[in-house]
């Protein structure tokens, strides 16, 4: 047994709480170690816990006092239960779906959010459809432009001043060449490919 | 609950009588058991209270709380239920409680103009022992534990719980008991020693 050990198992050894067996190595260590010995003296010679003194007159107050008072505390605890169960909690609704005040505002202010997440959502795909709408619209006049100039232009890039397909001539590098037909899917146009390395040439 | 408000009634034999015997005594009349289980431990838990608040209007009010929990704890005569380390830990808990949150200083004295004259003057007569015997020798050095220290060996060398008992009060194992004690007997001499050499 080492000294931190002795100085952890000093109460139970003079309470005699000790198992037989710790008991015998503890003594055996404090013979072999004076400054353990000196500690387990000093605390086996601590004076006995002091007691509050209080008069006589002073604590039978007291607890006459005590007895009162615990007495209306548990009377009135026995009370309480009933007057909160009979009193209207602030809330709304009725019965069964009475819902706490404060947990009915907080959840239309939850239905208010989500509602006007919503709407600003549903107003920003309106006018996504509607540019990619108008985007169409161009692309369509633009091949229908390009139909009527014969087969010698094609598209090739977006040009990044008027963000519109340029039209290339048919044998440029990186012209696209059109076909006929027109766009299967207004949202997703084809038709064109930006070139890799294009030399535009825009339309007059 | 049906039962009819607590009357407290003169028990001689309250203080001798085991919590086995309170038990059985329940389950005839549950508010004849509780007056024998305040009237048992009543002083100890104040006491308790007092050692570790060291104020005797939040002692007293500790330990109404405690026996105001008590009566309404549906457990408290079942077999098998440790009557005293149940209010020790409950007492000890509040306490602890009390004493840590400092922002509780200002509703005492709130509290303190509610109380009747006469028990005003109970609690400054017991303040003022404390107070005295707090200044000098063992009860200083006591005063200068922590508060784990100070609680363990209140319920050891004040109250004279076992240490099984301490363990079901504080919730924690018998060698923890053992090693909390030991450190706090040994901090209590180093404590002595040092005043000593003042």
């Amino acid at each position: 047994m080492n000294c931190w050990r002795v100085q952890n198992l000093i109460a139970p050894f003079l309470d005699d709480e000790l198992p037989g067996a710790e008991s015998e190595a503890l003594a055996e260590h404090l013979e072999e170690c004076p400054p353990c010995r000196d500690i387990v003296e000093g605390v086996a010679a601590l004076p006995d816990f002091p007691r509050v003194e209080v008069d006589a007159e002073v604590e039978s107050t007291l607890w006459s006092e005590f007895d009162r008072c615990l007495a209306a505390r548990i009377a009135d605890s026995l009370v309480e239960p009933a007057a909160a169960a009979e009193a209207t909690p602030a809330g709304v609704l009725q019965g069964d779906l009475r819902v706490p005040r404060t947990l009915a505002v907080a959840a239309a202010a939850v239905v208010v959010m989500l509602v006007g997440w919503n709407w600003t959502t549903y107003e920003r795909l309106d006018r996504l459809e509607a540019s990619l709408q108008e985007r169409d619209a161009i692309i369509v006049a633009l091949q229908e432009r390009v139909a009527d100039r014969g087969s010698d232009h094609a598209f090739a890039f977006t040009d990044p001043a008027t963000d519109l397909p340029v039209l290339l001539p048919a044998n440029a590098p990186g012209a696209t060449a059109l076909g006929s037909t027109r766009l299967p899917n207004p949202y997703r146009p084809v038709g064109y490919q930006v070139a890799a390395n294009p030399s535009p040439t825009l339309i007059r | 609950m049906g039962r009819a408000a607590l009357k407290l009634v003169p028990t001689k034999s309250a203080k001798t009588i085991s919590d086995d015997e309170i038990k059985a005594i329940a389950a005839q009349n549950r508010d004849r058991a509780f007056d024998l289980v305040v009237r048992k431990y009543r002083d100890r838990i104040y006491y308790h209270a007092l050692y570790i608040t060291k104020d005797s209007q939040e002692a007293f009010d500790v330990a109404q709380d405690v026996f105001v929990r008590g009566y309404h704890e549906h457990r408290l005569f079942d077999d098998g239920f440790r009557i005293k380390a149940w209010l020790f830990r409950v007492c000890t808990n509040r306490c602890y409680n009390i004493v840590r949150d400092k922002h509780r200083r200002g509703g005492i004295l709130d509290r303190l103009g509610k109380q009747t004259q006469v028990l005003q003057k109970q609690h400054k007569a017991i303040d003022d022992v404390l107070a005295r015997e707090l200044s000098e020798g063992m009860a200083r050095a006591l005063d200068q534990l922590s508060l784990d220290h100070r609680t363990i060996l209140t319920l050891r060398y004040f109250n004279d719980l076992s240490y099984q008992e301490i363990a079901d009060t504080l919730q924690i194992k018998l060698g923890t008991v053992m090693s909390r004690l030991s450190r706090a007997k040994v901090r209590l001499h180093e404590i002595l020693q040092e005043t000593e050499e003042e």
